[in-house]
């Protein structure tokens, strides 16, 4: 035990050590000036009197907007960029470190534009971006946000503060010296993190780190490790540490030739490999060549080499062909053709064969299906076809299934006022198993009829749906379904209304001389509120005719009572047991790229905070 | 061996924390004459001396007689000087206010409203992208585009 101690203090310390040097990362940007802020909610960042050396050159002006998601940077008002030999002024500059581009704008008799670095070889107007997205009253705003004196940003997008005080809501809080302000856009850092340190009472201790590297987007792998020891616990009972590391690797070559290695591995003896090599011949045809090797936990493991190529002719449509060989001598084949003819003829064409090994057998299963599939599309009606057919050649089982689709298109009348479609699906079934053949058949027709709302007064409409389904089957069952739906609407000025609506369903199933059926009736109320600002909600009543018996009734009601702060209520009342099912109250804080919620649930009687990004 | 576990990440955490954070820091302060917001609109309505847009947006059509470019600065406790310069699609100055005093009297002023227009009527506006620039004390404190269709 005292040597796991050991081994355990000695990685602890070595991770911290770790930590540090990735916090040594080599800035991107090195800001300083007057006054920054930084909005942890929305990860923009406002600069006044700012400085900073880029392309050689030391930059200033008057005020500075970076929006980190965007990756716009912008420094605007008596903008200089003062380099050895020159001098230029001007009124706005927006650069890319990244891309060591940037121009400067001047507004004068009219706007010019001075490209600095590679800005080149893209347009000036492509460069510049909305300068009002980011603004200090903005920033302000915010939940969180931070000021500072000097501002440093890596090539990981990270934002580290210097001088730092932090403002919960407007009020000051504790001052840093130097923190980071921000997680990023990515936490891929080139060379070894530790993502985490953790212990808890369920998992023991956690340990997280990984590794990134990047080569001009040529040459990408990041790997990481996922470690869990649990002897750390008393009573676990799973096993004593668990280990998992999961790789990445890709490679873009020339000619549009890319070589992709993704492996897992799990100390639970579960691992996998995947190699994809791809290759695009032109914009018509490509190939892809993948080895994959996969163990699963208690199970011989098993090797798949794959070939997949496509090739897109002009007017002689598309092709792909797809063949897969696994240990065991398994095989996967497919191929496919789709085209489409006199530009509303659309002909889908597949076919697979498989050979797979059964588990704990010696023989295989040899399954061959295959899909044809046409369909015509005009104005007023689509029409379309396809016949399945599946054939297990091991058990000698067959299965076809032609199918006719007939669908009309929407179809008006009285210049809109009432709508009509159609729609109608034929199925048919056989199937063969030893020796014995079966055969079904149905017929599914629908019927559709709807008006437009019909406006009894300037604030009030009625609208009306009727529906009918017949469903006939060979074996002589018949179904036919039928509905009517009413809907009225009343508006009580432009934020208020009440809404009702009735509807009557019935079904009836015929087999033979035996007649069967239901019918069910609903009537239920809305009454809805919804102020641009402030309070917004809605109420609904729910009432069975046929049972003379009132339901449930739903409310949800949303209060807005500052900028970023909002109350919300959901309730639910049983009229049958006479009691409220359930009351959820949250009060919401938006603050931009996450949200807080103090949530309580009368179901559950759990009071959460949750902080969720959006 | 948990419990010395945890002792050592707590004052591991505690530890890192402390070699940063501070109270003796003291936030720096903006300065005045904070340009909050620009916005386009055909009409300005005027509210409690403060002037608010009628239906703002970015985008305009014939219907629309005049287009308005109202500002809002914040922080206001000296004079200052606002100046509109309005660009064409081409780039090219169409309108320029030149320098407009605001004076305040040397008395703070929480927000200053303030806007400059152009008439349709009067003006055959070419249709695309237009650019307003506005400056505040001669320097230039926000930029902002509308279309003109």
């Amino acid at each position: 035990m005292k040597s796991a101690d050991g081994v355990l203090l000695r990685l602890f310390f070595s991770l911290t050590l770790l930590s540090t040097a990735v916090f040594a990362e080599k800035p991107l940007l090195s800001l300083k000036g007057s006054y920054f802020a930084y909005s942890y909610d929305l990860n923009q960042l406002y600069g006044e009197n700012v400085e900073f050396e880029f392309l050689g050159y030391r930059v200033s002006g008057r005020y500075m907007i970076i929006n980190i998601v965007s990756k716009s940077f912008c420094v605007y008002g008596q903008v200089v960029l003062a380099g050895d030999m020159e001098r230029t002024a001007g009124d706005e500059f927006w650069f890319f470190p990244e891309e060591s581009t940037g121009v400067l704008l001047t507004y004068d008799a009219s706007i010019l534009a001075k490209s600095f670095g590679k800005a080149g070889e893209t347009t000036p107007s492509a460069l510049v971006r909305d300068i009002h997205d980011v603004s200090l009253p903005k920033i302000q705003k915010s939940m969180f946000y931070l000021t500072a004196k000097a501002i440093e940003i890596t090539n990981s997008f990270e934002v580290y503060g210097y001088q730092v005080r932090l403002f919960v809501e407007g009020i000051e809080s504790v001052g840093f010296r130097k923190i980071n302000l921000t997680s990023g856009l990515s936490r891929r850092f080139a060379g070894i993190t530790v993502d985490k340190i953790w212990f808890n009472r369920t998992q023991g201790l956690i340990t997280s780190l990984s590794h990134s590297y990047d080569k001009e987007n040529r040459f990408n792998t990041h790997s990481r490790v996922y470690y869990e020891e649990h002897t750390l616990l008393k009573n676990y009972a799973g096993l004593k540490r668990q280990l998992d590391i999961m790789t990445t690797l890709s490679t873009n070559f020339e000619n549009n030739l890319n070589l992709a290695v993704n492996g897992n591995y799990n100390s639970s003896n579960l691992w996998n490999m995947n190699t994809i090599l791809s290759k695009k011949w032109n914009e018509r045809s490509s190939t892809r060549i993948d080895l994959t090797y996969n163990k699963p936990v208690q199970y011989k493991g098993e090797a798949w080499l794959g070939l997949q190529t496509s090739y897109a002719m002009k007017k002689m449509g598309e092709i792909a062909v797809g063949l897969r060989y696994g240990s065991g001598d398994q095989l996967l084949g497919s191929i496919s053709y789709s085209n489409t003819f006199l530009k509303r003829v659309n002909v889908l064409m597949t076919s697979s064969y498989s050979k797979l090994s059964i588990v704990g057998s010696r023989e295989s299963a040899k399954i061959w299906s295959s899909n044809i599939s046409a369909s015509f599309t005009s104005r007023i009606f689509n029409l379309s076809t396809d016949y399945f057919l599946n054939r297990d050649l091991l058990g000698h089982q067959k299965l076809s299934q032609p199918r006719l689709t007939l669908s009309f298109n929407q179809i008006d009348f009285y210049e809109g006022l009432m709508t009509f479609r159609l729609m109608n699906i034929s199925i048919m079934n056989e199937s063969l198993s030893s020796g014995s053949r079966q055969r079904s058949f149905s017929n599914n027709l629908t019927f559709n009829l709807g008006v437009k709302p019909v406006f009894i007064q300037k604030t009030m409409n009625l609208k009306f749906g009727f529906s009918l389904e017949q469903f006939l089957e060979m074996s002589k069952r018949n179904f036919t379904s039928g509905g009517v739906i009413v809907n009225a609407v009343k508006e009580f000025g432009k934020e208020v209304t009440l809404e009702g609506f009735y509807s009557v369903q019935s079904r009836r199933k015929t087999q033979g001389w035996f007649i069967e059926g239901t019918t069910s009736q609903d009537l239920s109320l809305v009454f809805r509120v919804s102020k641009t600002t402030g309070l917004s909600g809605w109420m609904s009543l729910s009432y069975d005719p046929k049972r003379n018996e009132w339901r449930t009734s739903f409310a949800e009601l949303s209060l807005r009572f500052s900028q970023a702060w909002r109350f919300h209520t959901l309730a639910c009342y049983d009229f049958l047991f006479k009691r409220i099912n359930n009351v959820d109250v949250f009060l919401v804080r938006e603050a931009g790229r996450f949200q807080l919620r103090f949530v309580w649930r009368s179901l559950s009687k759990q009071f959460v905070i949750e902080l969720t990004p959006k | 061996m948990s419990i010395r576990l945890s002792f050592l990440t707590i004052g591991w955490l505690i530890a890192n924390c402390c070699s940063c954070m501070s109270f003796k820091i003291v936030s720096s302060a903006p300065g005045e004459h904070i340009l909050e917001k620009i916005e386009f609109c055909p009409n300005v309505e005027e509210d409690q001396d403060v002037l608010r847009p009628a239906e703002p947006r970015d985008e305009f059509d014939k219907d629309d007689s005049q287009i308005c470019c109202l500002i809002k600065v914040r922080v206001v406790s000296k004079s200052l000087t606002l100046r509109w310069k309005w660009y064409s699609p081409e780039k090219k100055l169409w309108k320029d206010t030149g320098e407009v005093l605001v004076d305040s009297g040397n008395k703070s002023i929480d927000v200053v409203s303030a806007y400059d227009r152009i008439n349709r009527e009067m003006d055959e506006l070419a249709q695309g992208v237009w650019t307003v620039a506005v400056f505040i004390n001669g320097h230039l404190a926000g930029r902002r585009i509308f279309k003109v269709s």
